[in-house]
């Protein structure tokens, strides 16, 4: 009895061992679906998958706008693109299709911008690009995009972004769009907060920049300056290819 | 544990040997032994296979003829989607944790499952979370309807009020599958009599301990995807919402990471029930044991790395298509291992064809004319066609119909003389299995034409040319659907009527089910066999 005895406490000891490391497998699952929003984002960045850059949605530092060699050599077809969201009941469009632009010309383009409604909105405007690999060489030193929009009842404005093209962009793309969507964020978001730091953002009275125009290039370390540290040759360093 | 506890355990076990199981209602609802829980889990997924069934006739109905017949669209909708979740979620794995749990201890030579109150939790969280998933049909705007795979945004910003509660389903489902996964798991590692090593396991022991492993690594994924979709509906996160950062395709990417190795959650366990049939119905051991055991683990490993085929037309980068178009190619080598394996076991065996035996036979030959399908899908360029037509839903009901259902009913028929001790009635099997042969062929084979030609899947209407073939698979449907009360007759039949089972029921069968009388006793291998 006593070696039957002992056979099934070593039985049980097993069970719970392998139950114990199950649980911590499983655990470590449960972890890793929520680890994959991160990973995600920066496989996104890393790959041009879906056409995420933080290019698209960060602004470039002023050191590097100095920088900038204007490619005289070529032009590329920029086009413009805007959708709205849900059907959400707003007048968005470009205020110009599409454009010829030599790489490393800073510009700037408009986007008109009505709220038909009778209630005051809060916009949010995601930006993507097509073909995706260009999402990292399109770059931008203001954009709409960048903060929220405030549209009291039936006002209209015009939105704009200025950018210009990496010079470094692959030779065998010459043709882009830049597309728009408009995301109605009024419930999520506060209406008069928003105005109010958009007026002081547009007077410079005391404004202090939204954490991410400061802080971006630290999201993934390095990125950025190793780019632009290529800037003058021909190196082929994009991230979409 | 200490010594207390164990010698009380012990006195429990004692115990428990001078009586059978206990009597009424509450046999079935406190029971922990694993021949009981087997039953349950069977029962219950056989009547969840007329549940959604009777959906797919509905579907079937609907499309008979071009225009709308007995459904509105958004009645089709929720048809469509809750006949894909009841019968995976419902159907197919709830009977291989069924079969598992009768035959598992058995092939093992272990008295019980390791964890038997963990067992009986994860069968009634089970039928819990399928009377929440039913509920849905009586909820406002009713039953989800944005498909079985539920995407973001139809299933977060569109969601309607029944979403919420297939979320709770399914992390009610997605624990009762971990348990029952730890369960399996515990139960191969720990209980094997002596003498059985790794390598001497019955296939299906090691296809049930690589999809338990995988049904770890992959249902908390799933219940993470689902609670991110809770928070989206409910507490204003943005996991898929591009206003507030998020991304929709990302839940395509989550969903899949959990949903390709859940198709190989659904065929493993098949695979593992056709490697034991095949040899004894061709009087021959079964060919390449070992490369049967690795094809499995390298399906079951590969089958982690290529969730992004199912999004070809989502949008990605070319070296991401590449990637994922060769490794699901890759999945075929393994799969042409097992398939070949089989046909080599059969190849100058002395055959006879009884009801299991012709099941098994006909998954080899459709099961691969889907896994063919499926290679024709993996090519991404080609794979923008197919995407989204009933070319897909020939394809994946060719794996899952006369794939895993054809496996189930092999070995249903196989060790139902073990379960009940009677045998069921071989004619009736016959007919069961010629019927069900050709409506499933009738049913499914005209799918990959009208898909080729253009026909989206989903919808509840279609042009004009694609009704012929329309027309044959609703018949095809119907005459499946009803050659299945066949098979529900013999199975209840068998339960209480027969000729009675011998010991080894079939003709010099390998394995040590075989070695225990028929019906097989409530406790058995109260000491462990010894395996030569």
């Amino acid at each position: 009895m006593s070696i039957k005895n002992k056979q099934e406490e070593q039985k049980q000891r097993g069970i719970r061992r392998t139950l114990i490391k199950s649980l911590i497998g499983l655990v470590f699952m449960f972890g890793f679906a929520f680890a994959l929003v991160p990973i995600y984002d920066v496989l996104c960045e890393v790959t041009g998958l879906n056409g995420r850059s933080q290019f698209l949605t960060n602004p470039v530092k002023q050191k590097n706008i100095d920088k900038v060699v204007v490619d005289y050599s070529r032009k590329i077809k920029l086009q413009f693109d805007a959708s709205n969201n849900k059907h959400v009941p707003i007048e968005f469009e470009p205020n110009q299709r599409n454009t010829l632009i030599n790489p490393g010309d800073i510009k700037t383009f408009t986007y008109r911008v009505k709220n038909t409604t009778g209630k005051d909105m809060v916009l949010q405007a995601i930006p993507s690009t097509s073909p995706n690999e260009v999402a990292s060489y399109l770059r931008k030193i203001e954009c709409f995009c960048f903060n929220q929009q405030p549209l009291a009842a039936g006002e209209e404005a015009e939105l704009s972004v200025r950018l210009y093209i990496h010079s470094s962009l692959p030779k065998e793309i010459n043709a882009m769009t830049l597309s728009y969507t408009l995301y109605d964020i009024t419930e999520a978001s506060d209406f008069q907060k928003i105005s109010v730091e958009k007026n002081a953002r547009e007077n410079d009275i005391d404004y202090i920049a939204p954490e991410h125009d400061d802080d971006h290039e630290h999201s993934i370390p390095g990125q950025e300056s190793k780019q632009e540290e290529h800037n003058d040759d021909d190196d082929h360093h994009g991230t979409g290819t | 544990m200490n010594e207390a506890t164990i010698d009380i355990k012990t006195n429990e076990m004692a115990h428990d040997d001078h009586h059978g199981p206990a009597k009424g209602i509450t046999r079935w609802l406190y029971t922990t032994n694993h021949k009981d829980i087997g039953t349950l889990y069977l029962l219950f997924s056989l009547l969840m296979l007329f549940v959604g069934g009777a959906m797919a006739l509905v579907i079937r109905t609907e499309l008979f003829a071009p225009g709308m017949q007995i459904t509105t669209p958004e009645f089709y909708n929720q048809m469509v989607s809750m006949h894909g979740l009841v019968m995976i979620f419902l159907v197919i794995m709830p009977t291989f944790i069924g079969l598992a749990n009768w035959m598992i201890p058995l092939m093992i030579g272990a008295p019980d499952m390791a964890l038997p109150r963990l067992n009986n939790w994860s069968f009634w969280v089970l039928v819990i979370a399928s009377i929440v998933l039913m509920s849905t049909f009586f909820v406002e705007g009713g039953a989800p309807s944005g498909g079985w795979t539920f995407y973001a945004p139809l299933s977060t910003e569109y969601a309607k009020p029944s979403i919420t509660f297939m979320i709770l389903s399914i992390h009610l489902l997605g624990m009762s599958s971990i348990m029952g996964a730890l369960n399996i798991i515990s139960t191969i590692f720990n209980l094997r009599a002596p003498g059985m090593g790794y390598m001497k396991m019955p296939l299906f022991v090691w296809t049930w301990l690589i999809t338990a492993f995988l049904l770890l690594a992959v249902m908390p994924v799933l219940a993470g995807l689902v609670t991110m979709m809770l928070t989206d509906i409910h507490f204003g996160t943005s996991f898929f919402n591009a206003a507030g950062g998020g991304d929709p395709v990302m839940f395509q990417h989550l969903f899949w990471f959990f949903g390709h190795p859940e198709v190989y959650i659904m065929i493993l366990p098949a695979f593992g029930i056709v490697s034991m049939i095949l040899p004894t119905f061709s009087r021959k051991p079964l060919f390449g044991y070992d490369s049967m055991v690795y094809a499995t683990a390298s399906i079951a490993i590969l089958s982690m790395i290529v969730w992004a085929h199912h999004m070809f037309t989502a949008g990605m980068p070319l070296a991401g298509e590449i990637f994922f178009m060769a490794t699901t190619m890759i999945i075929a080598v393994p799969t042409g291992v097992k398939v070949f394996n089989w046909i080599a076991t059969m190849f100058q065996g002395s055959i006879t064809f009884e009801t299991p035996m012709l099941f098994a036979i006909a998954f080899v030959a459709l099961f691969t004319i889907g896994g063919l399908s499926g290679v024709m899908m993996a090519m991404a360029s080609v794979d923008i066609q197919y995407h989204d037509s009933y070319f897909i839903v020939a394809h994946f009901h060719y794996v899952l119909v006369p794939g895993a259902l054809f496996a189930i009913y092999a070995g249903v028929y196989y060790w139902l003389p073990k379960w009940t001790g009677k045998m069921y009635n071989e004619t009736l099997g016959q007919i069961h299995f010629w019927l069900s042969f050709v409506s499933v062929n009738l049913t499914f084979f005209p799918m990959h034409f009208v898909g080729l030609a253009g026909m989206p899947r989903r919808i509840p209407d279609y042009s004009l040319q694609f009704s012929d073939f329309n027309a044959l698979a609703t018949i095809g449907a119907f005459a499946f659907g009803i050659s299945q009360l066949i098979f529900a007759y013999i199975v209840i039949r068998a339960m209480f009527a027969g000729k009675p089972a011998t010991q080894e029921v079939w003709d010099n069968p390998e394995g040590l089910e075989w070695t225990i009388p028929s019906p097989a006793p409530y406790h058995t291998f109260e000491t462990p066999p010894e395996v030569k």
